[in-house]
């Protein structure tokens, strides 16, 4: 087989899974340790890491030059007209995803290791997570829509299984339960538009795909668009857009290397990466690209501005994270592909550290995670605190820091493209500015002033051990460095290639260009200090209020107007619950359990009833007709299949 | 294909079996003397040994008569006969078919060798009405002929009427029995009503002439009698798989009879009936109007059996029940593929490889329940199965890869299966039903992943009693099996694919 070592780089991950799992399964049916948490974190860790090293490997040496290498270890199926073959297929957008899952995954795994110690079910910790990374290769080597649907549907198992790793506390386990229900919607979304694009193409693999809708496109332009739609529920779903993101603040209830992995750098990307991956169908449906667009800009806007009165630690990186993944959506909406895996790979780098840190905070705090409770933790873990600033400055966009470069273009392309819109342009700035001003208060709250917790707390303030800081700090250099290899070449005057472009923009603009309106280079220059000024502004106006805190931070419940609006995140869990949930509940229950089947709640009753009741229940059943009834049915059944004879006439 | 009266070669399985049934008849008429002569020490009481025994002699003897069918089937695969003047076909790729079908009997036999002990109920009897219903079922998916498949259908459901009110004083049992009895009855009269109708207007009794007439049809009265004839027909076969609205005794049946014998029915009728289904019906392609009346038929009535079975089975709180109404859910995706006009030979391949996985799947989920069998309690409401994982946990996750499985989900083998009924219906542009059947498989997403959240996630409400010791080990061989073909035939579907496609050769 060619390029075996492709599907070793996947089948690694999965094999650690397995281990640790036949491990976990064996010591809760002997109810002793056949190896600790040790052990299985440090196979788990080699795995993924092994794994990220053969990925430099191929990519580095053995893609060198070519434009995409793939292994194809044996047909999946066949399906009337369709053959699905198995194919993992590195190409340099895969490669740039490749490279940013299993680096960041092995990272956070070795991380894992500090932070899961002393829990009882580490074992079964480390099976979900390396079985995460095989299902997140899948989905991003697979070739093929129904291979990316089985790593799709595999990174959901494994968020929700990892969401509700605790599932003692009721609250969590309905988190899990959530994401899972909400996820469904999106799959649905996606599995529309893979049977629109199959009826229509014939064939399911990417390339064919692509191919169809950029050279013989046949469907009608209303079809096209509703395709591409369908995709992007499908994204909204995973990537945790407007109206689907409701799943991911609750999914904050997982451990916080979850959140940082799966819920920050990786899975819930996956649906920016399968919209770039789609381009072809993209660009050939212009209305589906402006949906992109004004989903991706409201979803940054309204989240950030959801971030703004949130009070826990993790809350706020979660509303952030699904407001920079809009900030990912409107640079692919904008038709900036490139750039939007650029924004995704730096979110990677500094949003990972972010959580990683609120972890760190959160193991010091002894599970607190309420920043009115904290402050001036930056005299107890200073290298916490460092590699949290360095993040927060990637995040808040101040230059050179990673995500200054990111954004700066998002913006950019935005503002400029022919796919873009000068109203989304402004909110994303609005949205720009939420970022820093939320994310430095969150420093502020945390790190600056004085401890606001119990003395109890206070005691207990310490740094966290190595295994979690060198993470923290290989993150955070990533979240200073990382944004340079990706330097508009305006801003170095042609003297330092754009890396990141020139690598991806070939892969990405093979199914069409799109059309840059022209601006001088003054608006453009004009356009980068106003971000920078943006973030400043943010900077200074949280360091105003909340530098040094001299006031008690109110009460959620004292909240009137905006700010209570904005607690309570616009009411929109109420509003899905009242309108939503609770018909369909009333439907199932009243409708379909009462009426059509009426013999549970006998069965409820009689369940343990003796003997003799079961032959006065056998007996009223004669009596009341029951057989009767289903006889009933069957003749009703024919009369309908008769009615359809007489269509012979 | 040739048409020769009888040859041994390929009716050697079919032989076998009986063989075999008749001599476990002989062994229990004279078991008492042999048993003298078998005698073992046992501290088990002397049904319990009797019964050991009697599952012993059934799951050998089914052993090797499936060796008999796979060798012979192997051999006569070249050609494709019909035997004893148009009765049966043979030879082909007909040996698959059959050879899933003592699969299901096999891991049903294993499973019930832990049941009958711990139910105390005579194991020998058991097994026989069990072999009898197997030799239905193989015969009817051979069934060339109206009368053969009237036949070969009675002879596969009276066993299963006795078996599943064997639990002698289980009145629970007993109104399972004669519900199935009275409706099984009713449906049998639409199968017979419906075949004396064909056979007035064509004046054959065997399928294919029967379909080959209907093409020359004149549109009169006799094609509208050849209309409802089929349409009768189609009635007796819904029943045996249970298409709404003629499912009414799914679920008081599987939930009052014996959860192998659930298991058993529940794929094996079902698997054997959509055989014939198919022949009669995907062959119809060929008279036009006929198709489009037949479409309309399967659509509907498919349809409303998916949205149906899979909106109920989300309030259930029994285990049993739920699965009888995702049995009934699946009846529905497998007659999804009729609906599309104009069937081909892959329309026929997607059925029959969604019957062979959903027999692995269901078995393997019943046999969980058989596994956590107490003598006094049943394993059957979600309740029982609150946090049982965490006492039992290689039965959870048996469970769980059998709620994936059945949910359609990657890598198990019921996504393959549903991937093959979808492409069916892309393929034949019923895109709307597509998309309706779709969204319940999301719906029904929700009480399958619920079992494995409640086995996983709650507390159990009391302790956890310890089950039966019982012939553990025979049940956790089915298990094993059951869930190895789940996840292969999910991996690598291609070669039962394959094996599917030469089945449905046969079928045409």
């Amino acid at each position: 087989m060619e390029n075996s070592l492709i599907l070793i780089i996947v089948l690694l991950p999965l094999a650690g899974a397995l281990l640790n799992g036949i491990v976990a399964a064996a010591n809760a049916y002997r109810k002793k340790e056949i190896w600790g948490e040790k052990i299985s974190g440090i196979l788990a860790f080699s795995t993924v890491a092994l794994s990220f090293i053969l990925s430099m490997y191929a990519v580095f040496v053995k893609m060198a030059g070519a434009e995409a290498i793939a292994c194809t270890p044996y047909q999946w199926m066949t399906a009337g007209g369709l053959n699905v073959n198995i194919t993992f297929m590195i190409d340099h957008l895969s490669a740039v995803m490749l490279l940013v899952v299993t680096g960041v995954s092995a990272v956070i795994h070795f991380y894992s290791i500090g932070y899961i110690h002393g829990d009882k079910s580490s074992v079964r910790y480390f099976t979900y997570l390396n079985l995460f990374v095989f299902a997140m290769l899948l989905l991003i080597l697979g070739d093929s829509m129904p291979v990316m649907f089985v790593g799709w549907e595999g990174v959901g198992l494994c968020s929700y299984l990892l969401i509700g790793f605790w599932y003692k506390e009721d609250e969590k386990a309905a988190a899990g339960k959530k994401a899972f229900i909400v996820n469904r919607i999106g799959d649905f979304g996606f599995l529309l538009g893979m049977f629109l694009i199959f009826a229509n193409v014939g064939s399911l693999a990417i390339a064919d795909v692509n191919e169809y809708f950029h050279q013989h496109n046949s469907m009608t332009f209303f079809w096209t668009n509703v395709a591409a739609i369908c995709l992007f529920i499908g994204a909204t779903g995973k990537s945790a857009q407007i109206p689907l993101y409701v799943w991911l603040p609750d999914a904050m209830a997982g451990p916080t290397p979850v959140s940082a992995l799966i819920h920050a750098a990786t899975m819930v990307t996956a649906g920016v990466y399968m919209v770039c991956r789609f381009h072809g169908v993209y660009l050939a449906a212009p209305v589906a690209m402006q949906v992109v667009l004004w989903v991706g800009g409201l979803t940054a806007l309204f989240s950030a501005t959801i971030a703004l009165y949130q009070n826990d630690i993790k809350k706020v990186l979660a509303y952030s994270t699904v407001s920079q993944l809009g900030f990912m959506f409107m640079a692919a909406g904008a038709g900036a592909f490139v750039i939007a895996i650029f924004h995704l790979m730096t979110h990677a780098f500094f949003k990972a550290c972010l959580f990683l840190g609120s972890g760190s905070v959160i193991h010091a705090m002894g599970g607190e995670q309420d920043i009115r409770y904290m402050g001036g933790l930056k005299k107890f873990m200073p290298a916490t605190f460092l590699t949290f600033t360095l993040a927060t400055l990637a995040i808040a966009g101040f230059p050179p820091f990673a995500g200054f470069f990111s954004k700066d273009e998002i913006l950019w392309n935005v503002f400029a493209s022919g796919h873009g819109n000068k109203i989304v342009w402004l909110i994303g700035m609005v949205a720009a500015l939420c970022t820093a001003f939320y994310m430095f208060r969150l420093v502020y709250l945390t790190f600056f002033g004085s401890f606001r917790g119990s003395r109890q707390q206070e005691h207990h303030l310490h740094e966290s051990p190595k295994t979690m800081t060198v993470p923290l700090m290989i993150l955070a250099a990533l979240s200073v460095v990382g944004g340079w290899i990706g330097i508009p070449k305006l801003l170095s005057f042609g003297a330092i290639p754009n890396y990141f472009h020139d690598y991806l923009e070939p892969t990405l603009s093979k199914y069409g260009h799109v059309h840059i309106d022209h601006y001088s280079h003054a608006t453009e220059y004009a356009l980068m200090a106003l971000s920078v000024a943006i973030a400043f502004a943010g900077w200074l106006l949280a360091r105003m209020l909340f530098r040094e805190l001299k006031y008690r931070l109110p009460d959620p419940a004292t909240y009137t107007g905006i700010s209570r609006l904005l607690w309570n995140k616009y009411f929109i869990d109420e509003i899905y619950m009242k309108f939503i949930v609770n018909p369909i509940k009333y439907l199932s229950t009243n409708i379909f359990l009462n009426i059509a089947d009426k013999k549970i709640i006998d069965g409820a009753a009689n369940g343990s009833a003796s003997g003799w009741k079961w032959v006065a229940v056998l007996l009223s059943f004669f009596q009341s007709g029951n057989i009767q009834a289903y006889g009933f049915y069957m003749l009703f059944g024919a009369t309908i299949a008769f009615i359809f004879a007489l269509f012979l006439f | 294909m040739n048409e020769i009266f009888f040859d041994p070669n390929f009716m050697m399985g079919e032989i076998s079996l009986v063989a075999l049934i008749v001599i476990l008849t002989i062994i229990e008429a004279f078991r008492r003397p042999i048993f003298v002569l078998l005698n073992t020490p046992s501290n088990s009481t002397g049904l319990d040994r009797r019964n050991k025994q009697a599952s012993w002699f059934a799951g050998i003897g089914l052993i090797i008569v499936a060796v008999i069918f796979y060798v012979f089937g192997k051999a006569t695969a070249g050609e494709h006969i019909i035997l004893l003047n148009n009765s049966l076909t043979a030879g082909g790729g007909m040996y698959i078919g059959k050879l899933a079908l003592i699969g299901a009997a096999i891991l049903a036999v294993l499973m019930s060798a832990r049941y009958t002990l711990t139910q105390s109920i005579p194991a020998m009897d058991y097994y026989l009405l069990l072999l009898f219903s197997l030799l239905g079922a193989v015969t009817l998916i051979a069934a060339e002929n109206f009368l053969i498949i009237f036949l070969a259908l009675e002879m596969m459901s009276i066993p299963i009427y006795a078996l599943v009110g064997l639990k002698k004083f289980s009145t629970r049992a007993g109104e399972s029995a004669i519900k199935y009895l009275l409706l099984g009855g009713f449906s049998s009269g639409f199968l017979l009503l419906g075949i004396s109708f064909l056979y007035g207007t064509t004046g054959s009794l065997i399928v294919k002439d029967v379909i080959q007439s209907l093409n020359f049809i004149v549109f009169d009265a006799s094609a509208f009698l050849s209309a409802i004839g089929l349409i009768f027909v189609f009635i007796g076969l819904a029943f045996k798989v249970s298409l709404v609205p003629f499912h009414a005794w799914t679920p008081d049946v599987y939930e009052g009879a014996g959860t192998p014998i659930t298991a058993f029915m529940s794929v094996a009728v079902k698997l054997a009936a959509f055989a014939v289904i198919l022949k009669i019906f995907a062959s119809i392609d060929t008279f036009g109007e006929f198709d489009s009346v037949f479409s309309l038929i399967f659509m509907f009535f498919s349809l409303l059996t998916v949205i149906y079975g899979n909106s109920v089975a989300l309030v259930q709180q029994n285990v049993k029940r739920m699965l009888a109404y995702s049995s009934i859910a699946h009846a529905g995706y497998m007659g999804l593929a009729l609906a599309p006009m104009h069937h081909k030979i892959h329309t026929v391949q997607a059925v029959l490889f969604y019957g062979i996985g959903y027999i692995a799947m269901n078995m393997l989920a019943f046999g969980v329940l058989v596994y956590l069998t107490r003598k006094e309690k049943y394993c059957e409401t979600l309740n029982d199965l609150k946090g049982i994982a965490r006492k039992y946990p290689g039965a959870a996750a048996m469970m769980a890869i059998a709620m994936f499985s059945l949910a359609g989900l990657p890598p198990a083998v019921g996504f393959v299966g549903k991937v093959q009924i979808f492409i069916q219906l892309l393929e034949g542009h019923m895109y709307i039903t597509a998309v309706i059947a779709l969204l319940f498989s999301l719906v029904a997403l929700y009480f399958y992943i619920n079992v494995i959240v409640v086995m996983y996630m709650r507390e159990p409400e009391t302790e956890i009693t310890n089950i039966d010791k019982h012939s553990v080990g025979p049940v956790w061989i089915s298990l094993s099996l059951a869930a190895l073909f789940v996840l292969v035939l999910g991996i690598l579907p291609s070669p039962l694919l394959k094996w599917a496609l030469k089945w449905a050769e046969m079928l045409f």
